[in-house]
């Protein structure tokens, strides 16, 4: 499948174009708003064809579907364009800034009969897909899940990540994973508790603490931050032992993951070989397209994601727990 | 279907041999009161749930009653000459012997005669040629004789076994075993110590840990050495007259699966078994010494998990195996033949160590110990 690529973001120089670039397909044109950018970027890593402005790319016949590393305020209206192109979309999460919207999104390309995956790319690395099958099937009802993602972001620099009107903030950027792998293992909650933190001043969350809540009695904590060394991890306590993962989400492909649980009297640490999981992601999506499979991330996902998010917003807003049924 | 790993390592520590239908108690006669019977067999079987140590055998009778402060269960304490004469033989069901290798012999004809179960330690005897003859005489009395390798009792050895029996290397091709420690320093501080008397031993390394490696590869790959070739150097001096001190050995095994073996009794505390199979490896290291936390490792396709399992007193296992055998009516192994295999790939060894060639080893077990 021929590629195009809506921007120059870092996520899609350094991780996905390389992944597209090793896969079966290909990284066909790249698009800037800044024409000069996206000439040196398509020099730079490789790509034959550079356009200054997304519409220019998407008008481009050759392509077959296009990734979207934009500012998570962007996706929706680019999601859009591009299934008006008949264009497929790979599209990095969040997929948009509310679950209306990503319903809303989701109608769009099925209408345009296009398939649209949002990209988290550590749930096509092995590691997780094998945490998810040990839950599901060796240790026994799940109790709680407690999960964060943070890191610290520099003080001073201009980022997006922290742009209120491109819907920046530390739940959107980082705490989107911790919520995703509440949700592997325990599904959509019942009802959220959350409160965020604004200690940059900057008009969004830096710091994000929740519960979600399930009917069956389980509950998940969640957690991001601007504010802290790195430090992203899963660990899943059950009825029969426990499972944890670090370094969770974000690894490098040059490292090995580690995953341990414990039942029956042994604790097993699992090492699974480096893997570029943005490669998978990519494979996985070209699968989808190519089969008219649904995607592993799927609209449900998508959707049922972005309300626990709005709800973390929601209760974090009004100081009350929110229902999510 | 085929298990998984997971499905194999499930409660990983579970006594697989042991049926639901096991009662009772195995009396002992503990043959030989040296720092193993005293140490680690008795506080074992002190542990277990189907033996009980009633009388110690020793070479005084002021030792032999002496054991009474080892165990409340023990109620006689015999000499060697009155346990030849079957002194309180009703006190017992069975005997543990560990003697020096070379003494096996002579207790368990008095214990065959007896028609008392055998569980014997190993190496069988300290030649091939009286090891025949030892399992002749449990044939003759038709008593049950075990010998007492505790590593096909331990959980991670067993595991192992499964492992590769479900394929989950795939096809075995490479065994690299290991097991060293520091006899005189650290373990028996003696130099005119049995193990280093040819008669009693019949070898100092081969025979007294070279065997660990060996008989955990026949174990878990449930293969025999067809053909063996080695290398034995003597750095101390104590260690001249049996000439084994630092040994390498090789086997190749009627499955195809070659072995590499090392052992010394003059080198640092280390164990490990490895297997490598065309899918993937098995290591269990430390490996050979029930006093070492045992670790497991199994790597696969593109992943490995390392296991930390509780870990279980190998005696204790032993013993209510063995014990749980006798108390169903069912053969224990590993029995005298397949010990057998064992005395005759160390004699090829020590053969191949002193010609410098390839020695077959003759594995025709059955008819040997019936001509015997």
């Amino acid at each position: 499948m021929q590629f195009g690529i809506l921007g120059t973001a870092g996520i899609g120089i350094e991780s996905v174009i390389p992944a597209i670039q090793a896969s079966d397909h290909a990284a066909a044109a790249i698009a800037s708003r800044d024409e000069t950018r996206a000439s040196a970027v398509a020099d730079e890593v490789g790509i034959p064809t550079a356009y200054g402005s997304y519409e220019a790319l998407l008008a481009d016949d050759s392509l077959d579907a296009v990734y979207i590393p934009l500012p998570n305020s962007l996706h929706a209206d680019w999601v859009r364009a591009a299934a008006d192109h008949g264009l497929h979309v790979l599209c990095e999460k969040p997929l948009t800034a509310s679950a209306d919207e990503t319903a809303a999104v989701f109608d769009y390309c099925e209408d345009a009969g296009v398939t649209l995956m949002e990209g988290f790319m550590y749930r096509f690395h092995p590691r997780t897909e094998r945490a998810a099958e040990l839950v599901a099937s060796e240790l026994g009802e799940v109790v709680s899940v407690t999960s964060n993602f943070s890191f610290r972001l520099p003080d001073g620099a201009e980022n997006i990540r922290i742009e209120p009107e491109l819907a920046g903030g530390s739940v959107m950027d980082v705490g989107c994973y911790a919520i995703s792998a509440a949700r592997l293992f325990l599904g959509t909650p019942d009802r959220v508790y959350a409160t965020t933190t604004d200690t940059r001043d900057c008009g969004v969350d830096t710091r994000m603490s929740g519960v979600l809540e399930y009917d069956s009695g389980a509950t998940a904590r969640v957690e991001s931050s601007f504010d802290t060394p790195e430090t992203q991890y899963y660990r899943v306590q059950t009825t029969d032992g426990w499972l944890e993962a670090k370094t969770a989400f974000n690894i490098e492909p040059t490292a090995s993951a580690e995953l341990t649980y414990a039942t029956d009297g042994r604790v097993v640490t699992e090492t699974f070989d480096p893997i570029d999981n943005y490669r998978r992601e990519v494979e996985a999506f070209a699968r989808a397209v190519e089969t008219g499979e649904t995607p592993r991330i799927d609209r449900e996902e998508s959707v049922d994601l972005m309300r626990t998010i709005d709800a973390v917003y929601e209760s974090a807003d009004t100081g009350r727990a929110v229902d999510l049924n | 279907m085929t298990p998984t790993p997971t499905d194999i390592t499930e409660e990983f520590t579970r006594r697989d041999w042991q049926g639901d239908d096991v009662t009772g108690t195995v009396r002992l006669a503990m043959i030989g009161l040296g720092w193993w019977t005293r140490d680690e067999a008795i506080p074992a079987v002190e542990e277990s749930e189907f033996c009980e140590t009633t009388v110690a055998v020793s070479s005084s009778k002021e030792k032999a009653e002496g054991a009474r402060e080892l165990a409340g269960s023990i109620t006689h304490g015999l000499t060697y000459d009155e346990f030849h004469e079957g002194v309180a033989a009703d006190a017992y069901d069975a005997v543990y012997v560990v003697t020096p290798n070379g003494l096996h012999l002579p207790y368990v004809e008095t214990a065959a005669e007896l028609g008392k179960a055998v569980l014997c330690e190993k190496p069988l005897e300290a030649s091939v040629e009286r090891a025949e003859k030892l399992v002749a005489a449990c044939d003759r009395a038709d008593v049950p004789l075990m010998v007492a390798y505790r590593m096909q009792t331990e959980p991670a050895v067993r595991r192992a076994r499964e492992l590769v029996e479900a394929g989950v290397v795939g096809d075995p091709v490479f065994v690299h075993g290991h097991m060293s420690q520091r006899l005189l320093d650290e373990v028996v501080p003696d130099p005119d110590q049995w193990r280093l008397d040819p008669e009693l031993s019949g070898g100092a390394t081969v025979m007294d840990i070279g065997l660990y490696p060996l008989n955990t590869a026949r174990f878990v790959l449930d293969a025999d050495p067809v053909r063996v070739r080695a290398r034995a150097r003597v750095d101390d001096e104590a260690f001249e007259a049996v000439g084994d001190e630092h040994v390498s050995f090789g086997v190749d095994f009627d499955d195809g699966t070659l072995a590499v073996c090392t052992a010394s009794q003059s080198a640092y505390q280390s164990s490990h078994l490895r297997v490598t199979g065309t899918e993937g490896e098995l290591e269990i290291e430390p490996a050979f010494y029930n006093r070492q936390k045992r670790g497991f490792r199994l790597s696969w396709g593109d992943q490995s998990a390392d296991y930390d399992f509780e870990q279980v007193n190998q005696m204790t296992e032993e013993f209510d195996y063995f014990a749980s055998r006798l108390l169903t009516e069912t053969d224990p192994d590993p029995d005298g033949d397949h010990a057998l295999v064992d005395m005759r790939a160390m004699d090829a060894i020590y053969a191949a160590a002193e010609r410098g060639t390839d020695v077959p080893v003759d594995t025709d077990v059955d008819s040997a110990s019936d001509e015997a």
